[in-house]
Formats: structure tokens, sequence, C-alpha cells
């Protein structure tokens, strides 16, 4: 279809400001449109003899937005209506104050706001209706481990972890925990539409419950400072989600393609309240979303059911919070399930996958030295974790948050490795995540002194002369950089992401720039801060590199050398749970301590 | 009157405390299917420039709305689209819907008059309304010719100096009441839409410009202005300023001339009130006359002393208040139509002056 030449006038009615109309000109020059610019501070009545001397088909005002300037820009259009002109002239308006609705309030046909692209002013001069980029339906899931087959390039460290992992499968055969028949029991619940059925598999399930739990069991009494929903806020939060809806219309974090996916964390407590930090963080263009639940949760054995808010960190998980959170998801929207500590691991990977998240969490080394779980009951449970997660196809992440307890970095990989080949050989995908932070262990030894670049390119250059395996660095990058000051926590996040950008890693988790110094909730604003800074920083580095300095090599021989070594005194000692509470993983003096959650909870078949 | 128009001299002078109360006004009349739009963007929680909380539009079942598509859902009231227009604004297409249920509304309607004229004569003819209330916007006024009268709601916001208020708001109704011109004329002028000069011998000489609102208008009127002129017609703006230079210029042919204007509101868009007004007199002065084709009365005046002060040190605004007895007595003064400040004084005034009494 050939678009019909338009005449248009460009015409600051401002000061100053004409930036804009400029951009806007060439646009119009570049579409064979005919253009007439004028200077700034032509007044409303010589616009309109202008317009009316060169009978043109579209004004395009631009004007900044101060005291009394919407009664000047009303006055011009009422000058413009009442002069004839609005009959077959079309008049936007732009600026950087100027939105829709301001736009309709002055009367214009358009208004053109902050983030106008120059296509859609050259739309409306054209008469045709301007499409926005519907990020949402540009975007979509993205599997993290589809390009990576896990060859091991370092054959002795894969031959150290086959024996490692040998040892663990045979430890567990035949052992079982409440864990993993509660888990077991929620499944045929879940799967039963016989009511007596349900009835009876609940007392079962009571059963092998913590006594917060088995009262509830009981007598439907939650715990204190947690409720059901109502069912009033249920409504409103379906409510809220059909008006979100409508006016959704997310952003895009990544500029270049090696840009990661950006994960945020959320668990205010409240499932209505994480939705609305999900919701807005897709907005501002998160690819996905952690769910995280409260650390009681892990010591209890045993879930509640129903829709349930409580007053502290950690959203309850039951089937119930977890659905609704999955059903308000953007389709794109990548959603992980936590279930890498506490005692019911195995149930969590299980209603993840019931639910539908895409992702999980699991980590033996973590979970057991700086969760809290005992090391017996965790190893059972998680092998129990990764065999649904691997019948849910569910890749996991294998967290390495013993850091920040301590642990040297060298020995958290070793645990990780050790998890990930476990869940290779029992069929599941793992991903490998490293912390990307300032950890205890740089603290002390300076490998931070200078910058946080070398370090952390150190690890991601060690596990990649490693294995072929997805990387996703956390869990937020940046910890323990940032502070009470938003535009520097903001700052450090888009800085550290830009650097696992540039380093090719798949994903990142980011904190909001008050994450750390929250003192209680997180501030949705907050959460915008990083999205936005992170945005920003990729669309500045695009595919510029960052360059560490000969340190960074040194540091990742290092590493690779401690995991071989710290694998080979695993192997060596021929029980990998007994290695934990040797503290060969991480020992009580770098600050791991073997969990007691659980303990002697584990029973052989 | 039944195409009622509430039309403000700035921001924040009280349309909308109008418009609401004119609303819960014939929510007490029976029989009687209201009806609203805007030339602007109303009932929005927030105001769009001073950030200020603002009154909201509450639309009982039963009445009709014509709003554009991203409002239709804004509100709390449930609405059911009666017919989607083809009239574009920022917004979304203009859809005429029925209230179901008692809400909330943000109304964002047509926002030029011929447009306007569409949306009102779909909202009679199409959804039966009796009665529909058109919802002004800033200081914006030139839509509101589609209307049978205006309430003028003025106050603080315009200017916290209540003197020069008083004053201008009478020089506003002043040019409102200009004189309508004969019956000779409107046939005479009927199907010129540029300035024209009609002459004594029935003859019409026009020009290119509907509007004058440029100095150079003038030159191209000279060249048409002869001795036998009895009127110049101006179908558009026109602009005070340039209007004064016109008789500055041709101050010694005034005498028995006619300047005639579509309407009113042509002329006050065209300047300060004062300046206007003083125009006009001068006009007289000289033996020339200043009528208008067709009459827009305004039927009551409605007063608000609130008004957004702006702090500079902060750039915000914030609430602040004129003297309301005081704001009350020098409007009075100075207009002689009813004066009301509906916060205070409920619709009642207003629907009595309207020509509505409340039944039973």
């Amino acid at each position: 279809m050939t678009v019909q030449k338009k005449k248009v006038l460009l015409a600051p009615l401002d000061p100053v400001h004409d930036i804009g109309l400029k951009m806007i000109k060439r646009g119009l020059d570049q579409a064979e449109h005919d253009t007439i610019l004028l200077p700034p501070d032509y007044s409303p009545e010589e616009i309109i003899k202008t317009a009316m001397d060169n009978d043109v088909d579209v004004i395009l005002i631009s004007r900044t937005l101060g005291y009394r300037v919407a009664e000047i820009l009303g006055s011009f259009i009422d000058l413009a209506e009442a002069s004839g002109i609005r009959e077959r002239v079309r008049i936007g308006i732009g600026g950087m104050a100027i939105r829709p609705e301001l736009a309709a309030e002055l009367g214009f046909d358009a208004g053109f706001g902050p983030g106008t692209t120059v296509e859609e002013a050259v739309a409306f001069v054209e008469g045709r209706e301007y499409v926005k980029e519907d990020v949402s339906r540009s975007k979509f899931k993205k599997d993290m481990t589809e390009k990576y087959d896990y060859t091991f390039k370092n054959k002795r460290i894969e031959n150290l972890l086959n024996a490692i992992v040998d040892g663990i499968i045979d430890y567990v055969k035949n052992k079982t925990t409440p864990g993993v028949e509660r888990a077991k029991i929620r499944e045929r619940m879940l799967e039963s539409t016989d009511e007596t059925e349900v009835l009876k598999l609940k007392k079962e399930y009571a059963r092998l419950c913590d006594n917060v739990v088995k009262v509830y069991y009981d007598s439907g009494a939650l715990k204190e400072k947690t409720r059901h929903l109502t069912a009033e806020e249920l409504k409103a939060l379906e409510t809220y989600l059909e008006k979100l809806k409508l006016r959704i219309n997310p952003l895009k974090l990544q500029h270049a393609d090696k840009n990661p996916m950006v994960f945020i964390q959320y668990g205010t407590g409240c499932p209505f309240m994480d939705i609305a930090h999900i919701k807005t963080c897709e907005a501002w263009g998160a690819d996905g979303v952690v769910h995280f639940d409260p650390s009681w949760g892990a010591r209890t054995e045993g879930f509640f059911e129903g829709y349930i808010t409580h007053e502290e960190d950690g959203s309850v998980i039951t089937y119930e919070n977890l659905r609704i959170i999955k059903d308000a998801l953007m389709p794109s929207t990548l959603w992980q399930v936590r279930a890498h500590r506490g005692l019911n691991t195995p149930e969590t990977v299980l209603l993840a996958g019931k639910v539908g998240a895409d992702l999980t969490k699991i980590n033996i080394a973590y979970g057991s030295l700086g969760g809290g779980t005992d090391p017996e009951r965790l190893t059972v449970d998680a092998v129990a974790a990764i065999k649904y997660a691997a019948r849910f196809d569910m890749p996991f992440d294998v967290v390495t948050n013993e850091e920040l307890c301590g642990v040297p970095a060298h020995k958290a990989f070793a645990g990780m490795l050790i998890v990930t080949m476990l869940g290779l050989r029992l069929g599941a995908k793992p991903i490998l995540q490293p912390l990307f932070c300032y950890s205890p262990e740089v603290m002390i030894s300076g490998q931070m002194r200078d910058n946080y670049v070398d370090f952390n390119a150190a690890k991601i250059s060690a596990l990649r002369s490693i294995l072929n395996a997805p990387i996703w660095c956390g869990a937020p990058i940046g910890f323990l950089t940032q502070t009470e000051d938003r535009v520097q926590s903001s700052l450090s996040t888009a800085l550290h992401a830009s650097l696992a950008s540039v380093l090719g890693v798949d994903g990142i988790s980011i904190a909001s720039a008050d994450e750390a110094y929250s003192g209680g909730p997180i501030s949705v604003a907050a959460r915008i801060d990083t999205l936005r800074a992170t945005q920003s920083a990729f669309r500045f580095f695009g595919h510029a590199e960052i360059t560490p300095t000969r340190n960074s090599e040194i540091w990742a021989s290092q590493i690779v050398e401690g995991i071989e070594s710290t694998l080979d005194s695993v192997a060596k000692n021929g029980n990998f749970v007994d290695a934990l509470y040797r503290g060969l993983l991480g020992s009580r003096g770098e600050g791991a301590y073997p969990g007691r959650a659980g303990r002697g909870t584990v029973t052989s078949l | 009157m039944r195409i009622i128009g509430v039309a403000g001299t700035a921001k924040n002078t009280g349309k909308t405390t109008t418009i609401s109360a004119l609303l819960e006004g014939f929510s007490y009349l029976n029989n009687n299917v209201v009806g609203l739009t805007s030339i602007g963007y109303d009932g929005e929680e927030i105001d769009n420039v001073t950030g200020l909380l603002k009154p909201r539009l509450f639309l009982k079942r039963g009445s009709v709305v014509a709003t554009a598509a991203a409002c239709l859902r804004a509100g709390s009231a449930e609405l059911e689209i009666l017919e989607t227009t083809d009239i574009m604004t920022p917004l979304g297409r203009i859809s005429i819907a029925a209230v179901k249920s008692d809400g909330l509304a943000v109304v964002a309607g047509p926002n030029k008059s011929r447009e306007l004229r569409r949306v009102l004569d779909r909202m009679t003819e199409k959804a039966g309304c009796d009665i529909i209330l058109v919802d002004g916007a800033l200081n914006r006024i030139a839509p509101m010719i589609e209307t049978e009268g205006i309430i003028l709601a003025t106050g603080a916001a315009r200017n916290p100096d209540v003197i020069e208020l008083a004053e201008e708001t009478g020089q506003i109704c002043s040019i409102f009441k200009l004189p309508e011109a004969g019956k000779i004329y409107k046939q005479i002028l009927g199907g010129f839409k540029t300035i024209s000069v009609v002459n004594r011998d029935g003859t019409v000489e026009a020009i290119r410009y509907p509007a004058l609102i440029h100095e150079d208008i003038i030159g191209a009127l000279k060249a048409v202005l002869t001795e036998k002129a009895c009127a110049i017609f101006i179908p558009a703006a026109v602009s005070q300023p340039v209007l004064n230079r016109l008789v500055d210029i041709f101050k010694n042919r005034l005498k028995g001339l006619t300047i005639l204007l579509s309407d009113p509101i042509k002329l006050i868009i065209g300047g300060y009130p004062g300046d206007v007004m003083n125009t006009t007199k001068r006009i007289e002065s000289f033996g020339g006359r200043i009528e208008v084709l067709k009459e827009v009365p305004v039927v009551a005046v409605t007063i608000n002393p609130f008004y957004p002060r702006y702090r500079f040190e902060t750039g915000v605004y914030e609430p602040g208040y004129v003297d309301e007895k005081f704001l009350r007595e020098e409007i009075k003064k100075a207009v002689s139509l009813p004066v009301v400040n509906v916060l205070k004084d409920g619709p009642a005034e207003l629907l009595k002056v309207l020509g509505f009494h409340k039944k039973g």
C-alpha cells in the first residue's frame, strides 16, 4: 500500500527545546513527507497561521511541561479548534512529561511521551495505527540447559566425581526419610479423586509431620503469625490481575543476544504481595522469578495446605500458594521454586513439578553445611528430590551459598560439582550456580582488594575449564558489595550483571536496591532500581569486553587445583555423608557447620 | 436545557465537582437517562499535572457514558458498550456505554467540536439520553459550542487574587452576552467559512483565512473592505491583539460597521478577557458594533476556593485556599448570574437554574 505524502508542521511551542522534533523531522523526511520545522518560541497564532498558509495535514508540537504550561497547551488547542483547522489537521504533542492521559486532557489527537520512537510519530502522521512491540508476545521461555552437553573437559575431576556419586547412590539405597515418604503421600493425595482416601492419606501424612503441622491437620489451626487468605482477598487478587493484564507492557532488559536472563527473588510472606512484586518485575523486564520459602518452613517437617500468608520473610509453600503464583505469571516468565535446604526438599520439588515450575534448586553441600539440615538426611532427601526434578524435566541449580558462611570457593565448587554429577547420573539437568559476590574468603585473602572483576571471572573460567554446563550466577550477584545507598546498590548490581554478561553466563539473580539493608520488606521501587540499572548497563556495554588482569588466570588455576584436591580427599574418605560431617567440603574453622535438623530421621527400608 | 457543558477558567477550578454535584442531583430525578462525556480526561484519582488528589466521577446504574477504550475498565462502574464509534483519541476509540452497576468512571471523550456533536447525537438517539453533561478540560472551551448552555467553573486556581478573579469572571460573562445578530446576516452568511465582508448591496467578498489571528490577515482583508461594507464576518477565532490592530487601522470606517462573529467563544479564546472587553468598547466608541450569529448562554457560575499552590523551592504542588465567603461575595458582585459553591450548597440551585426540580 502506498502511503500518501503528508505535509507536516513541526513546532516547538517552547522557548528552547526542539531536539525531539528534529529527530522526528529526520524520520519524516526519510519517509518522504514534506516537513516544515519552525524555530522555537513562535506564538500559537504564528504556528496556526503557518499551518493555514501551508495547508498542512499534521502539526506536531513539542513542549516541556512546567508551571501553567497545561493551560498554555489547552489554549493552543482551543485556538486551533476555533480557527477551524482541526477539521482537517491532526495535532500531536510530544515532551518528556506527556502521557496519553494528559494528551487527551489537553485535547490533542496523540501524545508522545518518554520512550516514543520516531516510527510512532511517523505512523501518526501517516494515519496508521502504531502497534507497539508487545514484549510479552515476543518474549518466550528459554531453556538455560539446551546448548550444553555436560561434557567434562577435566577427566580427572570427572572420574573423581563418578567415584563419589557411585558412593552416594549406593549409600541411599534402601534408605528413606519422613520427607521422602511425605512426598510420596502428597503425590497420592494430589492424584486421588476419592475424598475418603484423601482424608486417610492426610492422617498418614500428618503422622510424619512435626507437631505444629500435625495440629493443623487435626484442628485446622495454623502456627502463630500465619493465616489463610480470605475470600475477599482472593477475589481482590483476581480483580488486580485482570486490571493489570490490560496495562502491562513489559520492558526487555537484554540489549545484546549474549546478555543473560535476569532473575529476581521474591518471598514477602504473602502470596498476594509476592504477585505484586512479580508483576512489577515482569513489567520492568525480569525474565524469571525465584520463590523463597520461610526459614522455619525448612526446619519443620511437613507442609500446611491452602492459601496461606504469614508475617515473616519467605512465602509458605503449599500447593495452593504455588498455584496462584504460577497462574499470575506471564507465559514467558521462568519460575523457580527453591528446594535446596530443609526437611521438605522432595515434597517441594514434587509440588513445583506438579504446579508447573520451570526450575528448582537443590544442593546437599550447602543445605547441610550452611542451611542447617543434617547431611545424611539431606543426602537421602536430595536424591529423591533430584529424581522428581528429572521426572518433571525441571532443571535445578546447585547454589554455592556456603561461600557466604566462609567456605572457600574451591570447596563450595567441589560440593556443587558432586551434586551436579549426581543430577546427571539421575537423569536431571543441573545448572552451576557460583556466587558472584564479595565473599568472606576474598575479604580475608584479598583477591578483591583491587577489583571485583578478577576473582569472579576466575570462578567462571575455572568452571568452564571443567565441564560444559550452564552457569547462572547468584544469588544475588554483587552480594556484600551493596550498601544502604540505593544508587550505589543499583550501580554495583548493574556492574556485576555486565561482568556476568561479558563472561557469557546464562543467567543471573539480582537483588533489589534495598535488599541488603531494607530492615523489613523490600520495596517495589527498589526492585525497579536494579532492573533499570541492569538494563542500562547491558545497553552500555553491548558486545564490548571487560579485560581481567593476569591475576584472574592464576586464581582460576588455583580454584581448579583446589577442587581437585577437595574431591580427591572426599573420594579417599569413601563416604560422602561422612565427608560432610568431617568438614572436607567446608570445615567448622571455615564457618561451615553440619546441620542438625532432621538428624536421626533416616531409616532403612 | 438538555446538553449542559461545564467549562473551567483553569485546571482545578471545580469542573469535576460541579459535574459530580449535577450527577448526584439528577439521580434524584425520576425517568431521566443522564449521559456524561468529556472534552478532555477526567475522573482519575491523581491529577495528571499537579499530582494532587482529585474528586472522582461516580455514575449511577442506568446512566450513559461516552469514553475512550482505555478508560472503559479504569473505574469501578460496570459498563456495557452500546456502540463503538470511529472517533479516535490518544486513549483509543470512543465508545458509548451503559452503566450496569454504580461506580466510579474515568471519562475521556471527543476533543473536537465536530466529534463532540456526533457523540452527543448518538448519545441521544442510540442511548436515549435525556440530559447530557459535557465535562470541560483545563481552560479549554472551544468544543463547548455544541452545548445548549454552559456552567462556568472558576476559582482560586485561575487566580488566587479574588478581586482580579471576580473582575475577570465578570468580563468573561459579558463577552458571553454579546448581542445576537439579526436574521438577515444569518441568512446571508450561512455558507461562508472564511472571513468575509458583507456589503450594503448584499454582496459578500471573502478572503482565504477563516480566523483573524495574525496581522497579515488584516492586509488581506483591506483588499476587499470598501466603502460599501456594512459588516465584517469572522467565522473562526479572533485574536484580541489582532482585533485591536484592526480597530487601529479601520477606526475611521467602523461607524455603522458590524463585526460579526460565529459565537462568543471565538473571541473568548483570543486573549485576556479584560483586553477583549477593552477592544469591544473601542469598537463601540468608534461607532461600530460587535455581534454573534449564535449565542452560548452561561447559566451559572460555580466557585472553588481551592488552588494548587506551587512550591518553587521543592517543585511540587500543595493544596491552598482563599476565603470562600469573600470569593462568593466578589463574584456575585461581578456577574448577574447565580453563583454556587457546589461543595457547600449542593446541586439544588444548579438544577433549578437548569429547569429541573426535585420530584416528590
